[in-house]
């Protein structure tokens, strides 16, 4: 947990410090962006389901936090705890709003990503197999290793995300992992 | 958070903290030690090998989003919502109307108001139609009226052209219409002063008094210290009543002002009538005994005649006490001495630091008042206000968490 911790504290204080004073809040809200959003849209992908969603969801979620900047708290969480749970709930309401079914938000199969190259055969069984692994995982345990892998958050940053108990976050973690590992076995 | 977080929070098996720190040792990349952190850090390599790229579009998109500060997004009207920060200035703005409005309510309300109607009251004239009409059986007639009147003495003995005077005289009577009518004034005047200020008040009284060629009929004064209180009864020509009491009010805040006039024109005119019958009945009694023969006829003439002088002398007082109490307006007058008042003119008693002191203290309880019934009313829809608040979140985060389940 120490290491977690020291992995994610050097980016966090960073953001912090760069949060405190509002009246450079442009070039700030700007290292976070170029830090978290490449992971984020894949968090939001891995909610929605559907790419041109996601990328809705990603650009409402920014736009939300910039404006919200000002309202950011260190002492509640760090600034990419906060732009998760924004985007957590944009793509959730995204969600509630298309309320569609989860079968119909898994995106197409990549024809390209499907035909291995040749000599590339057991790394793209491999990778088909995480693919269908991570498809069937709850909505839920595929949030947490989207957070975790991905994003490579702490748990207590996931625990801010998710409004749990840092305890309660890493037990799902666990949970969501163990998941994975039996799925890709 | 149900049931089995709430064990997750309490329960870490020893198994499970380990597989964690492997995987926070996977993550931080460090070389893998043993069998599980190899087949993590497999994992978590292929796990992020599928994890989409952000596109190329909505990377130039963003790029130039946030370097203009989503100035182009910004466009569209915005609601702003009610937050409490937002809220506080309007709030304190519409109590602090709402104090002023209760301070200027009590203050118009408090010491003040009585002087100010009395004030208006003075200036309002009386109607002289209450003393003519309203005819009692005997034919008196008896008005009372809290306003003074400038033209009362004069319309009270004779009636203006325009003036009707419905008194019927007495029947059998030969009053005239034209007789001017007889009206007993009396009118009772409160005066409020500064302290320290009544022995100059009183002084004043009996000046003015005198001044109208009237009497001090009665007096009494009780000082203590600085404050007290007088009362008066003084005794005017009805002529210069009026100015009598313009110059009393003139001597402290005027609190009450009553005036009540009483017709005596009826008995004015009745004791009038038996006193004329008497000089004529004497009259004839003084012809008669001149005339009389026998002693005993003029003994029981000067018998008579001397019932009839006790008569005249009797009647004589009668209407002499009606004239007089129609010539003399009686007024009585009260004097208080008290804190707080201050004379007309600004003179007198003056706003001291003890006043300004109370001055204070009342706007602090009006001021204290308001915040509680303003805080009667606002916490209670606060709460719900809250409760509100409280029961959409939970709403809406439940219904968020229902589409994560759903998706």
């Amino acid at each position: 947990m120490d290491r977690a911790d020291a992995r994610s504290d050097g980016m966090s204080e960073t953001l912090t410090m760069a949060f405190a004073p509002s009246h450079t809040a442009t070039f700030e809200f700007e290292a976070l962006y170029r830090s978290c959003a490449d992971e984020l849209y894949g968090y939001v992908v891995s909610l929605v389901r559907d790419r041109a969603a996601a990328e809705d969801v990603t650009a409402l979620a920014f736009e939300r936090a910039y404006r919200r900047r000002r309202r950011f708290d260190p002492r509640k969480g760090t600034p990419r705890q906060w732009l998760y749970a924004i985007a957590r709930n944009a793509a959730l309401d995204e969600l509630r709003r298309r309320k569609r079914t989860a079968s119909l938000l898994v995106d197409p199969a990549d024809p390209a990503a499907a035909e291995p190259f040749a000599g590339e055969d057991d790394d793209a069984d491999r990778r088909a197999t995480v693919r269908a692994a991570l498809a069937g995982l709850e909505p839920r345990d595929r949030e947490l290793i989207s957070l975790k892998f991905h994003a490579g958050l702490t748990n207590a940053e996931i625990a801010g995300v998710l409004g749990v108990s840092e305890s309660n976050a890493g037990t799902r973690v666990h949970r969501a992992v163990t998941k994975l590992r039996e799925a890709c076995s | 958070m149900n049931r089995r977080d709430r064990n997750d929070d309490v329960t870490r098996d020893p198994r499970m903290e380990a597989e964690l720190a492997a995987l926070e040792a996977v993550l931080a990349g460090d070389p893998p030690t043993g069998e599980l952190e190899a087949e993590l850090a497999a994992l978590v390599r292929e796990v992020r090998e599928e994890t989409p790229s952000m596109p190329l579009a909505l990377r130039e998109r963003l790029d130039r989003s946030v370097a203009d500060g989503f100035a182009a997004r910004r466009r569209r009207v915005r609601v702003p919502k009610l937050t409490l920060g937002r809220m506080l200035p309007v709030l304190g703005g519409l109590a602090a109307v709402l104090l002023a409005v209760v301070v200027a309510t009590g203050q118009l309300g408090g010491s003040e108001s009585d002087t100010m109607q009395s004030d208006v009251s003075a200036l309002r004239p009386e109607p002289m139609t209450d003393a003519t009409t309203g005819s009692s059986s005997d034919g008196d007639a008896t008005a009372s009226d809290s306003a003074a009147s400038t033209a009362a003495p004069e319309s009270a003995k004779v009636p203006s052209p325009g003036q009707k005077t419905l008194s019927p005289a007495p029947s059998g009577t030969t009053q005239s219409l034209a007789q001017p009518r007889k009206v007993e004034r009396a009118v009772d005047l409160s005066l409020r002063v500064g302290p320290g200020k009544l022995q100059d008040a009183s002084d004043g009284v009996v000046r003015v008094t005198q001044g109208v060629g009237g009497y001090v009929q009665d007096s009494q004064v009780s000082a203590q210290g600085s404050t007290g209180s007088a009362d008066f009864t003084l005794r005017v020509p009805t002529a210069k009543l009026d100015e009598a009491i313009a110059k009393l009010s003139k001597l402290g805040h005027v609190s009450t002002l009553n005036q009540s006039s009483k017709d005596i024109t009826a008995s004015f005119t009745s004791v009038g009538e038996k006193l004329s019958d008497a000089r004529a009945e004497r009259k004839a009694l003084v012809s008669a005994l001149s005339k009389a023969q026998t002693s005993g006829e003029i003994a029981s003439l000067r018998e008579r005649i001397r019932a009839n002088r006790s008569e005249l002398a009797a009647l004589k007082g009668q209407l002499g006490r009606l004239r007089g109490k129609a010539d003399q307006a009686t007024i009585l007058v009260t004097v208080e001495s008290k804190r707080g008042v201050v004379a007309p003119g600004g003179t007198g008693g003056g706003w001291t630091p003890g006043d300004a002191a109370r001055d204070a203290l009342r706007v602090l309880e009006v001021a204290a008042g308001v915040v509680i019934v303003a805080a009667a009313a606002l916490v209670p829809l606060g709460l719900v206000v809250l409760l509100a608040v409280l029961i959409g979140r939970s709403t809406r985060r439940r219904r968020r968490e229902h589409a994560l389940d759903t998706a």
